[in-house]
């Protein structure tokens, strides 16, 4: 008797319950998507700043050492960061 | 029907909103139901909580392994968004005292209503496995799943809380009780 009177009674089923959640979503992933080109913008400053600080070391090294195994690690920390980002980019689809 | 693994894939690997549109659709009924019953006299904030579960599970689609259904993983995201809220607003929470079920109102008494004032003698934990055993249908080992606890603490917590409401409908008013037999003929299924 009891489980009778404790089931569902109503199921409720409502367009704008699902609008209101899509909506929710598509705000999430513009604050997400905020947030991570103000921290890459403001990391990108600040690595460009601190490159222009080392430059004459990195001109010394670029210079002294061979140049393929620093293209080399370039193009790596470049695949690795495209690894990194690719479910941002996907998601943002 | 699109399974909800596939449509789950779909979101977790792309993000996408058609599919995840579709799980909304599919779970709302149960999740809002879920949540109205655990806050028992606020329908807004019981339905605020379920888009913030839909949002979460959104988010952490790519976590849900697929080894429970996935309307059990939503009712442990809902339940965990419900002790998050009880945390938060614990000095706020006013349980409504039951009301006056004189003999005049007795013919307007919904079946809802009922349930939710029910609900609202109960602790929110007894509420909450309760709602999950006689309105999700779902299974001791699925709610033990869902509340996180071992089954043999959520058995105990279910019986004890069915004793409480069946004393309390049998010091109260027998009458509400056969009324309600009534309207509602018995269900065949069992709750293992």
């Amino acid at each position: 008797m009891l489980d009778e009177m404790l089931k569902y009674h109503e199921t409720p089923q409502e367009d704008h319950f699902v609008t209101g959640v899509i909506k929710g979503v598509q705000r999430q992933q513009r604050v997400r998507r905020l947030i991570l080109t103000v921290t890459g913008v403001v990391g990108a400053s600040f690595g460009a700043a601190g490159m222009l600080m080392i430059s004459d070391s990195v001109n010394r090294l670029i210079t002294d050492a061979n140049v393929l195994p620093v293209s080399v690690a370039l193009v790596g920390l470049v695949a690795f960061m495209a690894w990194l980002f690719q479910d941002e980019v996907a998601a943002a689809g | 029907m699109i399974s909800d693994r596939a449509l789950a894939a779909r979101v977790a690997l792309s993000g996408d909103h058609r599919a995840f549109t579709l799980l909304v659709e599919r779970h709302q009924g149960a999740i809002r139901n879920y949540m109205r019953r655990l806050m028992v006299h606020d329908d807004a904030a019981a339905d605020d909580l379920a888009q913030e579960t839909f949002l979460t599970a959104f988010q952490k689609m790519a976590s849900w392994r697929g080894t429970a259904k996935l309307s059990t993983w939503l009712h442990s995201i809902a339940y965990r968004k419900f002790l998050d809220y009880q945390r938060k607003h614990r000095r706020q929470i006013v349980m409504a005292d039951f009301p006056d079920i004189g003999q005049d109102n007795r013919q307007a008494i919904d079946a809802e209503i009922m349930a939710k004032h029910l609900m609202g003698l109960l602790k929110p934990k007894d509420r909450a496995v309760l709602t999950l055993a006689y309105g999700a249908g779902m299974s001791h080992m699925e709610i033990a799943k869902v509340v996180d606890r071992p089954l043999g603490s959520v058995k105990a917590r279910i019986h004890r809380a069915k004793l409480k409401l069946n004393k309390w409908l049998q010091d109260n008013d027998h009458s509400i009780q056969t009324q309600t037999k009534n309207k509602f003929p018995k269900r065949e299924e069992h709750h293992a």
